[in-house]
């Protein structure tokens, strides 16, 4: 690897962009530590690794939001220091994050040239910053529209989207793109990879920061794989296969087989529906459809971005009512079913809600791990109100065990905590309530390849003692590999559930894009 | 086949009809406020228009007008950008001007006004460089500032003064029928609308709304800050130049009371204390709206503490509007 | 000024390791003794037992003052209403007293208007998307016009003798030799932490300050939540105004005026910050004990008032400039 290190050096001149970090520190903690990415200029550059492997240290010092501690950037031969974004911006490097990082106070077009102007003086003419804007819309198949509507009437993916030509629109060598595709639809996405090969072949370079193996396998030229805050190799396209890849950045060869093992575990135990769905429409003017949640399954939830998936996890978790039908608790045999009426009332009996954004809408940034565990249950340890240090301790420690929660200090700020730790902290909160039903929206989002096989274990063995466990997940492969059903959304209804033998990616591709049913609806159309 | 059906499904946004919420300004409820607390005044002392006393008002309530005015940059910053200090600032300025350099000889209303910007900037910078550049939150900069001023103008002026107000005489007299005040005022508001047509107004905006989307797609959110408060300086300048000649003096005591009153003008105006949302027209409404409801009051009669209650019940029966307002606008966006 | 140093240096060094270190936390609370240290080098006549009583005297009643203002700012919002409940609490005892109503009655009086209050203020600032600075701004106008009103603009009357009795240097508290202010300050400060670290209460206060979105998926309810800290903050406004009306020996309604700036001041110089989630009620101790300490010293030098003020503000710059400064976007990303 030193020997790679130093023969890279050499040449650094014929690099677009060549970054050596001898370490990066954030106060005390080491981030990274002899890491280097190299980018050819024309090359589609992958930067792969595991959660808090560095990769977004890498993509903040290669955007400009900090310097390195110790270590040197080169772009197109010259040695710089970017103060600033707007530093990085003007020598050629633009950034898609993936975070929507979108103005809600400026019009759509505002936002894509943002900071494109100095402080008073405009760069451009109002019409000539429209005609461009709409002119990368719809190369990625949008239209002037979209710079008609205001922002808050905006998905995720359209403001994405906003970003994105945000990024496209002004000049750039290197384009990095950090995650910048998981809240986009397929087909814009699939756009945006067409346009990365076009200007692939102007001699521009991307750099590709993502999860999706299947999107690295289609857009690479070559990767730079880390771990641990340290460099590991550099692969080229032939060697950068999902197995190489993924050994490469968990640092053994397990890939991510999981046994599926939890239909044999479940044999014999009679399921029970736990909550049922009547006539259910999630918003006005959609289907209407049933669905049960049954004890000791796994139910996930399938769906394109902005199409139910969401609302139905919320709706189950009494989080959202329906806009009309029933979503109930049915009750043991001889009992009366009682409708949901909020997310309080659902917690009462036993239906716990995990939210989908864990910083956003899950941490307590400044809180302990221990008070953010314990947040939603604090009366299971109270007295009259009060609580004892030493119970918090002993009830948090049962689950930082369970959960094996690194570092193992119930005390640190949980913003200390890595994602996938952060995480495990926010299931503990509601798996410490003992819930018959289990509402999980998309909790793997960002979250490294090694937690997201202990969590398969871990809802797996909840499935095994009976608890229903309601899983959205933005990756089909994850959804097939754990659940026993999955109900595919499409236009904020089910679209279908798949089960068994059915449960295929063919079959949830079909049901998500509604292949099927346009089929089925013909004829049907043409008799009303 | 699959790729058209999807597309209509996600990207043909639901039909957007463009309510009447979302094209009205967004200080709407102020200026209909504003208009029935005319027809109120009017309805109470019919000469208002015709014997001049709206004029006076004016003149009046030309301070907390300009003051309210200042707070808007700030405000709109967001980064929970608020100045506390505008009241004592002017105040301290007012001190200046009033105690010191016209009992000095000094009263060619050129200088005093120079003077009076001056110290104004200079409170902006101070304002700024604390904000924007140490990172201070606003609240606790100003806060200090507003000690530090409020004592030094105490310090500086133990009692009030009075001064020649012989070279106000323009202020205080009328132009084709308009009181020269008002010019003034619609001078400021000019120049803000020159400022916000520049770059700097869709910058402010995004700095406010989202700073971190703002400074990673290239904005100085620094430097727009910085100048925000500056801006504010400006204005505070001007309202401390106004209190000496609406007074005809200077009482280091007065400017105090103004802070607050201003930042309630700023929200009734419906300027958002999130930053992001709102312009220094409705801000001027909001500093009149309040001015008007004192002066009906008190032409009424009514005694200071029915005065006080109007207060409150106006600034939170205006916060209660706006947040309907803006919720009506936005359509009820989730929480 | 110099002399100032060493205590902040220690803040500072405080706040960084605040996570690593089990001992650096504590030292905030060492600057108070520092200071005191200081005032008794440079103005030693002060250091008499009725010196140390007056300023612990008057730290007593603005740290009273001060417990709801931390709330408000833990909980993510402020308390401008202080000084008008804390007017209305000294016309109220004073009026009410001349009129031959009992104490007992007069206290119970405060506390239902202290839960309206504090419910008007909770609720408002829950269902509204707004700050309660505006809220709490528009209230306290309101409280402090209606106490014009129902005194008929007289505001005086009669203190009880007793209430005198509790905020005099000279006083005792049956055969403990300190004034009860003190002690009552010493029972509330303990009372405050407890609750603030070892309740739900308190919990569910620094989750909603942290993050109100994730507070109410985590079924936390903002209302009754902000509605509990704003009626203690209205109780503890209530019983400075009590005090105060003591203290003075008459009752007006801007009595409390001072207060809206010197409890945010206290607050913000123990180093709970603005930002909410952190920080807390024994910083604030602290800081009410390092602003009046630091006052005192002024004094001492024979500052006037107004120069005071001045320091005051230099001071407030200087600590927040070294520990309470907000992070950078950067650093947000």
């Amino acid at each position: 690897m030193k020997d790679e290190m130093r023969m890279s050096e050499t040449k650094r001149d014929d690099y677009l962009v060549s970054l050596l970090v001898e370490a990066h520190r954030y106060g005390n903690t080491l981030a990274i530590q002899q890491c280097s990415i190299e980018i050819l200029p024309g090359e589609v550059h992958g930067l792969v690794g595991e959660n808090g492997s560095g990769k977004s240290t890498i993509v903040k010092l290669l955007s400009g939001i900090i310097k390195p501690t110790s270590g040197s950037l080169m772009v197109s031969g010259e040695e710089l220091v970017f103060a600033n974004p707007s530093d990085a911006q003007r020598h050629g490097i633009n950034t898609v994050f993936q975070e929507t990082l979108i103005s809600d106070g400026n019009t759509a077009v505002e936002n894509v040239f943002l900071g494109v102007d100095g402080l008073f003086k405009r760069a451009k003419k109002d019409s000539v910053e429209r005609e461009k804007a709409i002119e990368f819309a719809e190369r990625l198949g949008y239209d002037a529209s979209l710079f008609r509507r205001p922002l808050h009437t905006m998905s995720v993916a359209d403001r994405q989207v906003l970003t994105l030509i945000r990024s496209l629109a002004r000049p750039w060598k290197l384009l990095i793109l950090d995650e910048a595709t998981s809240a986009l639809d397929i087909q814009t996405r699939d756009r945006l990879f067409d346009i990365i090969k076009e200007y692939k072949h102007e001699g521009r370079s991307v750099l590709f920061v993502s999860h999706r193996m299947d999107e690295l396998e289609i857009l690479i030229d070559r990767a730079t794989v880390q771990r641990s805050g340290r460099l590991i190799g550099v692969v080229d396209k032939a060697e950068a296969t999902p197995e190489r890849l993924i050994s490469m950045m968990s640092g053994d060869l397990h890939s991510s087989n999981y046994v599926h093992q939890h239909a044999q575990q479940t044999e014999g135990v009679v399921p029970e529906t736990k909550v049922s769905l009547r006539d259910v429409v999630l918003v006005p003017g959609a289907a209407a459809f049933d669905l049960d949640v049954r004890s000791g399954e796994i139910l996930g939830i399938a769906g394109l971005e902005g199409q139910g998936g969401s609302s139905l996890a919320e709706t189950i978790a009494g989080v959202r009512l329906p806009a009309s039908g029933q979503v109930a608790l049915v009750a043991a045999p001889g009992g009366e079913d009682r409708s949901i009426r909020s997310q309080r009332h659902a917690f009462k009996h036993g239906i716990a809600y995990v939210p989908a954004k864990r910083q956003e809408e899950g941490l307590f940034a400044p809180l302990s791990v221990a008070q953010n565990f314990i947040i939603s249950t604090i009366e299971s340890i109270s007295m009259l109100g009060f609580f004892r240090k030493k119970k918090l301790e002993a009830a948090t420690w049962v689950y930082m065990d369970k959960l094996s929660v690194r570092p193992r200090d119930t005390a640190v700020p949980v913003s200390q905590l890595s994602g996938g730790n952060a995480q495990k902290v926010l299931i503990g909160r509601w798996l410490n309530a003992k819930p018959s039903v289990i509402v999980l929206n998309d909790p793997l989002r960002g979250v490294d390849v090694g937690t997201k096989r202990q969590f398969y274990r871990l809802i797996t063995d909840l499935a095994a003692e009976g608890v229903s466990v309601v899983m959205l997940s933005t990756e089909i492969e994850e959804l097939l590999l754990i659940s026993d059903r999955i109900a595919v959304c499409r236009q904020s209804s089910v679209a279908r559930v798949l089960e068994g033998e059915a449960r295929t990616q063919q079959e949830i591709l079909s049901a998500m894009f509604g292949v099927l049913e346009m089929a089925a609806d013909q004829p049907e159309g043409d008799f009303a | 086949m699959s790729a058209t059906s999807v597309e209509t499904a996600s990207k043909k946004p639901r039909v957007q009809r463009d309510s009447i919420f979302q094209t009205v300004p967004y200080w709407a409820p102020a200026a209909v406020a504003m208009l029935v607390l005319i027809i109120i005044t009017v309805i109470q002392d019919p000469g208002f228009f015709i014997a001049g006393s709206w004029q006076l008002v004016l003149l009046y309530a030309s301070p907390l007008i300009v003051l309210a005015m200042a707070q808007v940059p700030v405000l709109m910053s967001g980064g929970g950008g608020l100045d506390l200090s505008v009241g004592p600032a002017a105040g301290l300025i007012a001190a200046i001007i009033g105690g010191l350099m016209m009992p000095l000889g000094i009263t060619a209303l050129p200088v005093l006004l120079l003077i009076a910007i001056g110290f104004g900037l200079i409170n902006g910078v101070l304002n700024g460089m604390l904000v924007a550049f140490l990172r201070v939150p606003p609240i606790i900069a100003t806060l200090a500032t507003y000690l530090i001023y409020g004592g030094l103008a105490l310090q500086l002026l133990r009692s009030p003064v009075g001064v020649n107000t012989s070279i106000f005489g323009w202020f205080y007299s009328t132009s084709l029928g308009i009181p020269n005040m008002l010019l003034v005022i619609v001078v400021l508001a000019l120049l803000w609308g020159l400022l916000v047509r520049t770059a700097y107004g869709r910058n402010l905006k995004a700095v406010g709304s989202n700073d971190r989307a703002a400074y990673t797609a290239g904005i100085n959110v620094t430097g727009v800050r910085f100048v925000a408060y500056i801006v504010a300086g400006f204005g505070t300048g001007i309202a401390g130049m106004l209190l000496v000649i609406v007074l005809g003096g200077a009482d280091a005591t007065v400017g105090e009371a103004y802070t607050l009153k201003a930042i309630a003008a700023a929200v009734l105006g419906g300027v958002s204390l999130l930053g992001g949302r709102g312009g220094v027209v409705g801000a001027a409404i909001g500093g009149l709206l309040i001015f008007l409801i004192q002066n009906y009051l008190t032409a009424t009669g009514a005694p200071s503490y029915v005065l006080q209650i109007a207060f409150g019940v106006v600034l939170i029966a205006a916060i209660v509007v706006n947040g309907g307002w803006e919720f009506l606008r936005t359509k009820g966006g989730r929480r | 000024m110099s002399l100032e140093a060493p205590t902040t240096t220690e803040l500072s060094v405080d706040t960084k390791k605040i996570s690593r270190s089990k001992i650096a936390p504590n030292l905030v609370f060492l600057a108070p003794v520092v200071m005191m240290v200081v005032i008794a080098v440079q103005i030693p006549s002060v250091m008499t037992v009725t010196g140390i009583t007056s300023l612990l005297i008057l730290a007593a009643i603005l740290g009273i003052a001060s417990v709801g203002q931390t709330w408000a700012i833990v909980t993510g919002g402020i308390d401008l209403s202080i000084p008008a409940v804390i007017g209305l609490a000294c016309v109220a005892v004073a009026k009410l007293t001349a009129n031959g109503v009992g104490f007992g009655a007069i206290l119970l009086l405060l506390l239902v208007l202290s839960i309206v209050i504090g419910l008007v203020h909770g609720i408002l600032s829950s269902v509204l998307p707004i700050h309660p600075l505006i809220i709490t701004l528009g209230t306290g106008s309101i409280i402090t016009g209606s106490v014009l009103w129902a005194a008929g603009g007289r505001t005086g009357g009669v203190i009880p003798q007793f209430i005198t009795d509790a905020v005099s240097p000279v006083a005792s508290t049956g055969p403990i030799p300190v004034p009860a202010v003190i002690l009552l300050w010493v029972v509330v400060a303990f009372l405050a932490i407890l609750l603030q670290n070892r309740t739900a209460f308190g919990l569910q206060m620094y989750a909603l300050g942290a993050n109100p979105t994730a507070a109410s998926y985590a079924l936390v309810k903002p209302w009754l939540v902000r509605s509990v800290v704003y009626t203690l903050s209205a109780a503890f406004a209530a019983t400075t105004g009590v005090l105060l009306a003591g203290f003075s020996g008459t009752a007006s309604a801007d009595i409390g005026v001072p207060y809206m700036f010197q409890t945010l001041t206290a607050v913000v110089v123990g180093g709970t910050s603005l930002l909410g989630g952190r920080g807390g009620y024994g910083r604030t101790v602290v800081g009410v004990l390092l602003t009046t300490q630091f006052t005192m010293l002024l004094i001492g030098f024979g500052v006037s008032s107004n120069l005071q003020q001045v320091f005051l503000g230099l001071v407030i710059l200087v600590l927040i400039a070294i520990y309470g400064r907000d992070r950078r976007i950067a650093n947000r990303l």
